[in-house]
């Protein structure tokens, strides 16, 4: 199959393969909240992260599966953080052969290994229907062959045969390919030296293997098992080579400078050195590495030679061409230097010392970016980021660079709206990258350097100049811009500032959630650019590119929209219908170019156009988040970029690599299989990444929390023993007080260990669990007195040092998102409100021992989590108490304290009822009915921090809060007021005795039923409102409608209570208030 | 007697002894003909000088064991065209909402008066439903006209 593509082709899209590495990483920062989800628990999650070895066993079938695509996975291995291991993996050898013995599977399984993305991890995808097909990835060149043979290969390199109609500077390339790959007398391109080969071949395994124990890159796994294999199938190594070649073509396109420039004198040098090779490496995007690495030692060594042949710049017939200017600073800055460059940023990286300044969302993408930009040789992009952390870190070295002007200054506004702002990165990370990739004072030494500032200085200004147009523009045209827009309109050469004005831009253009899709297409359209350098085309077929991606793009986000029916809504009307329209129009397209053997998967198209159908359908239900979210970096960059999507986007492609080919004709065996529905489904079943979990309001835990069914409360039996036996009964819980007391976590510390004491007499309090066999809930005894030990953390603002107990008892329970948590060396999980409906509390009284115990906690902070948000934690202790112990915590608030109060309150404000319309002054309402039974109140009671005069009843409420035997959760009891929320547990509560006189002296008057409430005036003094009187206040001025339903009320009771009916004058309503029995005919309404 | 059906009968007792005009609410009467006080009937009618003006929609309310320390929840019969309301009926409103803010407090007349508010006061920000939802927000007199349908369907008597 690689036959078919060129070699071009079947690089894979460059700018996703760093992203899979900092995918992972996104993963870790929300593993807690969204892996639990997914993954199946928390205890999943923590093996994953702590052990990357197993990881990647784990990790192993998905990737490779879905992943046959060489290159990402060296891009992954060397700029991913979390895998470092460079080990060669033990499993891939049999693995792969198991799967295709025909083909050499190893590379892709190291490959597959490597590759930690989030998106892999998360999605289980069937791996079997994958791996059965080894043809389904074109992207992967080399091993996955069967049919490698010369003959195929040979013509569907583009560049292979120095052909007549590729200019001159073209077939250079095809030239070094045919160098490195010794066995093939059949080459067109006679490669120099046949004997020499042999030796080369060698010394470049021998080098390789080298570069595989040096480099930081972390080769996967060089597996000397298998390069015999390797060795004798030349047309494997030509496969190989012709990828590794047309790797540094692509290379070529936007970062030209150091591609080109080194190769030069590398052939005048010393082409058979070791040393030359292990530049050729680095030239290579890394991505070919884990792919041929392990196998064919000889595809890196071999270069030299051919390299010769790169050399000219491509001559550009393509139109967008002379907007490159072939960089001079090649000269200085050649491949070592980007090897190096890139070794010193892993090294960084991998510093365990680093770790804690790296954030996900913030330095990460950084890192990503920057390691992408040293494989691509994108100097450029080195000193643009140098030069924006130097504004920031050290402004007076910045103000001292050679031909800055205020102009330039301005334009790093645009580059702080690309990268993430550095006042959010950490100074360290600053400091290191003010430096990198070497001190200025050191750069400034060279003379591409000042080639690439220019550069930069001549971005900037653009950027001034051009970028809010080009904004608009992009934005109000709905699809994300082209490489050909964003070179011609801002003259950009940067493939990594190309890429990132892409995310940039993606995220803004309304709808665009989902970016994997777009990315892909994107970095089809660079490979595409990349292309038209070796392989000029004409500009119609330019143009025709560039329509096929638009429309790609069109259809992308015209299936976003389907899933985001909230997303922003104006340009959506017409929108949608306008894609849909689109799509259909484009679907036959593809199949009118010249050439038609490899259609477009008619599925990719179809599957929009079918879903459009039912478009406006799809229930809003889905809440997805806001689209408008603030760019972010590109964190994610490949994680999105599923490999099968890669793959099936490959396809689309094929017309116009295919114009122009010459060779066998295309085999009808060879054609790429459609690319399999599956994948497409499978992101539909499957969340996007990175999308926040649609967040059920009222999630059902016994659906949703099945994955933690282990972390289930246990089943309550309440009993109380006396003589006779045990009997049911309800107890009270609530919390009596902590062990250890409120910690604020601060915004900064990460870690926290914490000892406290328990003694025996305490641990004797705790309840008795019974377990009930495997798999079922255990049963725990409580009686009154039990304690339970509860931990728990809850959100503070920042600035509290310290959190009272009677604010704490009354905050919920909110877990940070991803914290790990040891009580006594046991790793104890949190449930979360995802799958609980809310966060709950943490019993670990099971856990304790007698003495010191331990709490640890670590915890990953967010970005919120390092500023604003802040958490504090304790152990509090649960007492389950009887009734009678309950009531007997209550205290009492004198009558005439009370009534004081209530005085005061009136003396208080008297002139605030200027403004209020209705209210007598100088009296204050009181409402007498308890808000649970809505009639008058027996015992008064209201919370110690209570402000309101209004009170509950006692024993309703504290009946409300009862635990009962059985399925109930001690989490239910929820001691806040009922009327303001605050503290309001048995030993908070405080009777009112001015309110208690109030009941005993209704009661006397046997007026207690229609009491609402009291009206204290000054003096102490005091009435009784009751319904009626209120109704008729409330509707002082009745509207029509109320009128009526009052005449109707009132005609109820005319003949029984008479004052009422006038309560504005007889304000004392001394007539019984009373519930009167209404016989079924009056009911008039009902 | 249980906390919450000795609340369900002073709710209705107050409930009969003064509501809002226009509104009916009343314990659902089983074919046996026994009172079930934990599922009410009610209905809501449309606020005057609304759009919702002229009709009456069908609300069914069942409260349960807990309440009120819980609230009731409160559906539509049939489901009600409306951004907030569930296509199964079920509304989608904070005061209905126990860890939003819903009290024990709160008073049937007064739920049912939200319930009215909320009618000709949708929040976007919560939708329940799609169709109400995007037609709220992308074609406003499409919407109206929806609405207008929809009264001309629940008349009130």
């Amino acid at each position: 199959m690689t036959s078919h593509f060129p070699n071009t082709t079947n690089r894979p899209p460059e700018p996703p393969r760093n992203n899979p590495s900092s995918g992972g990483v996104l993963d870790l920062n929300r593993s807690n909240s969204t892996a639990n989800l997914f993954l199946g628990g928390s205890r999943n999650l923590k093996s994953w992260m702590s052990s990357s070895s197993t990881d990647r066993n784990h990790n192993n079938n998905k990737p490779t599966n879905k992943n046959p695509i060489a290159p990402a996975s060296e891009s992954l291995s060397s700029s991913a953080p979390p895998p470092p291991p460079p080990d060669p993996d033990p499993v891939s050898p049999p693995v792969a052969v198991v799967i295709s013995p025909a083909s050499a599977p190893a590379p892709t399984r190291s490959q597959g290994m490597r590759n930690l993305s989030s998106h892999s991890q998360n999605n289980n995808i069937p791996s079997t229907g994958i791996y059965s097909s080894p043809y389904a990835s074109p992207t992967v060149p080399v091993t996955s062959s069967p049919f490698a043979n010369p003959q195929n290969v040979l013509p569907p390199c583009p560049q292979m045969p120095p052909s007549s109609d590729t200019p001159p500077s073209l077939t250079h390339s095809p030239a070094s390919r045919p160098l490195p790959t010794p066995a093939r007398p059949e080459q067109p391109a006679g490669p120099p030296a046949d004997s020499s080969r042999k030796q080369r071949q060698k010394q470049q395994s021998q080098l390789q293997a080298h570069l595989q124990q040096q480099s930081a890159s972390s080769l996967p796994s060089p597996d000397p098992t298998i390069p015999p294999r390797s060795h004798t199938s030349p047309s494997r190594a030509i496969e190989r080579n012709a990828s590794a070649i047309a790797s540094p073509s692509t290379a070529v396109f936007p970062s030209p400078p150091s591609q080109q420039a080194p190769s030069i004198p590398r052939p005048r040098q010393n082409p058979p050195t070791f040393g030359t090779p292990s530049l050729l490496l680095g030239s290579n995007p890394p991505p070919a590495h884990p792919r041929t690495a392990p196998y064919t030692p000889p595809v890196h060594a071999h270069p030299t030679p051919a390299a010769p042949s790169r050399l000219p710049p491509p001559s550009r017939p393509n139109p967008a061409a002379p907007t490159f200017h072939p960089n001079l600073c090649a000269l200085a800055v050649d491949d070592a230097y980007f090897a190096n460059a890139k070794k010193r940023l892993e090294r960084f990286v991998h510093d365990p010392g680093s770790s804690l300044l790296i954030s996900e969302t913030v330095e990460a993408p950084r890192f990503q970016l920057l390691l992408y930009a040293c494989t691509e040789h994108d100097f450029m992009y080195l000193v643009l980021h140098q030069v924006y952390c130097l504004s920031s870190f050290t402004p007076s070295e910045f103000n001292q660079l050679p031909g800055i002007t205020p102009k330039h200054i301005q334009g790093l506004d645009v580059v702080r709206h690309l990268l993430v702002d550095n006042v959010r990165v950490s100074g360290a990370f600053l400091a290191r990258c003010a430096n990198f990739p070497d001190p200025i004072s050191e750069l400034l030494k060279k003379p591409a350097y000042q080639h690439a500032l220019n550069q930069v200085w001549h971005t900037l200004t653009v950027f001034v100049d051009h970028w809010h147009a080009f904004e608009d523009q992009v934005r109000s045209r709905g699809y994300p811009p082209l490489v050909d827009d964003i070179v011609s309109s801002l003259n950009i050469t940067s493939p990594v500032l190309q890429f990132n004005i892409f995310l940039c831009l993606c995220r803004r253009i309304p709808g665009a959630k989902f970016e994997g899709k777009l990315q892909e297409i994107f970095i089809r359209d660079l490979e595409t650019f990349k292309r038209r350098y070796v392989r000029p085309i004409s500009e119609e077929q330019r143009q025709n590119e560039n329509r096929l991606l638009i429309t790609a793009y069109r259809s992308a986000l015209a299936t976003m929209k389907e899933h985001v029916p909230s997303a922003p809504l104006q340009v959506n009307g017409s929108a949608v219908a306008r894609h849909s329209q689109v799509v259909s129009a484009s679907a036959p397209a593809p199949a009118a170019l010249p050439t038609t053997q490899n259609p477009p998967p008619p599925s990719h198209v179809q599957f929009h156009s079918r879903t459009h159908s039912s478009n406006g359908i799809t229930p809003a239900l889905v809440r997805s988040p806001p689209v408008g979210a603030p760019p972010r970096l590109p964190r994610q960059l490949g994680s999105n970029q599923s490999p099968t999507q890669q793959r099936s986007a490959g396809p689309l492609m094929v017309p116009s690599q295919m114009t122009g080919i010459r060779g066998p004709p295309p085999n009808p065996q060879f054609r790429p299989p459609p690319p399999p529905q599956q994948p497409q489904h499978s992101m539909l079943l499957l969340p996007p990444p990175n999308v926040p979990p649609v967040v059920n309001t009222r999630p059902n835990p016994n659906r949703l929390a099945i994955h933690q069914a282990y972390l289930r409360d246990p089943v309550n039996r309440l009993v109380s023993s006396d003589a006779v036996g045990e009997t049911e009964t309800e107890l009270l819980p609530y919390l009596t007080s902590f062990v250890l007391d409120p910690q604020p976590l601060g915004q900064v510390a990460s870690s926290f260990n914490w000892q406290f004491f328990v003694s025996d007499k305490e641990l004797n309090c705790r309840p008795r669990v019974e377990s009930q066999g495997r798999g079922q809930r255990s049963l725990r005894t409580l009686i009154d007195g039990n304690q339970n030990y509860r931990l728990r953390c809850i959100k503070v603002p920042p600035s509290v040092a310290e959190v009272s107990e009677h604010s704490w008892c009354v905050a919920e329970t909110a877990w940070p998102c991803a914290v790990y948590l040891s009580v006594n060396g046991v790793e104890v999980y949190p449930r979360r409100k995802i799958h609980n409906g809310r966060d709950l509390p943490l019993d670990i009284t099971q856990l304790l021992q007698e003495g010191e115990n331990k709490l640890s906690v670590h915890f990953v902070r967010s970005a919120a989590e390092q500023r604003d948000l802040t958490y504090a934690m304790a152990v509090e202790v649960l007492t389950f108490r009887s009734f009678s112990h309950a009531k007997n915590l209550t205290q009492t608030l004198l009558a005439d304290e009370s009534r004081r109060r209530i005085c005061g309150r009136l003396a208080s404000n008297p002139d605030n009822e200027n403004d209020e319309l209705r209210i007598v002054s100088d009296d204050l309402k009181v409402t007498l009915v308890d808000p649970f039974t809505a009639r008058l109140f027996v015992i008064p009671v209201r919370g110690g921090h209570c402000e309101h005069p209004e009170c509950f009843d006692r024993d309703t409420f504290l009946q409300t809060r009862a635990l009962k035997s059985g399925d109930h959760s001690a989490i239910e009891a929820d001691w806040r007021c009922p009327i303001c929320r605050r503290d309001a547990r048995p030993q908070s509560l405080v009777v009112d005795g001015f309110l208690t006189e109030v009941r005993a002296e209704l009661e006397r008057m046997n007026r207690c039923d229609g009491a609402r409430a009291l009206q204290v005036k000054a003096d102490g003094s005091w009435e009784v409102k009751t319904e009626e009187d209120l109704a008729s206040a409330e509707h002082g001025t009745p509207q029509p409608s109320r009128t009526v339903s009052k005449r109707k009320s009132t005609a109820l009771e005319n003949g029984i209570y008479l004052p009422s009916q006038r309560p504005k004058i007889d304000r004392s309503a001394s007539m019984p208030g009373g519930d009167l029995n209404q016989s079924p005919t009056f009911i008039i309404l009902d | 007697m249980s906390l919450s059906i000795n609340r369900l009968t002073e709710e209705r007792r107050q409930w009969r002894r003064d509501h809002p005009f226009g509104f009916y609410a009343k314990p659902h009467r089983t074919p046996q003909g026994i009172l079930d006080l934990k599922k009410w009937e009610c209905g809501i009618p449309g606020k005057a000088s609304t759009l919702w003006e002229g009709g009456l929609f069908k609300l069914e309310v069942s409260f349960p064991d807990e309440y009120p320390t819980k609230p009731p929840k409160c559906k539509f019969v049939p489901a009600l065209f409306h951004p907030n309301v569930y296509p199964s009926g079920t509304v989608c409103l904070s005061i209905l909402n126990e860890d939003e803010a819903w009290t024990p407090a709160t008073t049937i007349k007064q739920l049912l008066l939200g319930i009215q508010d909320l009618l000709n006061d949708p929040n976007p920000e919560s939708p329940a439903q799609a169709e109400a939802y995007n037609l709220f927000r992308r074609d406003r007199p499409a919407y109206e006209r929806r609405v207008r349908q929809v009264v001309k369907d629940n008349p009130a008597l």
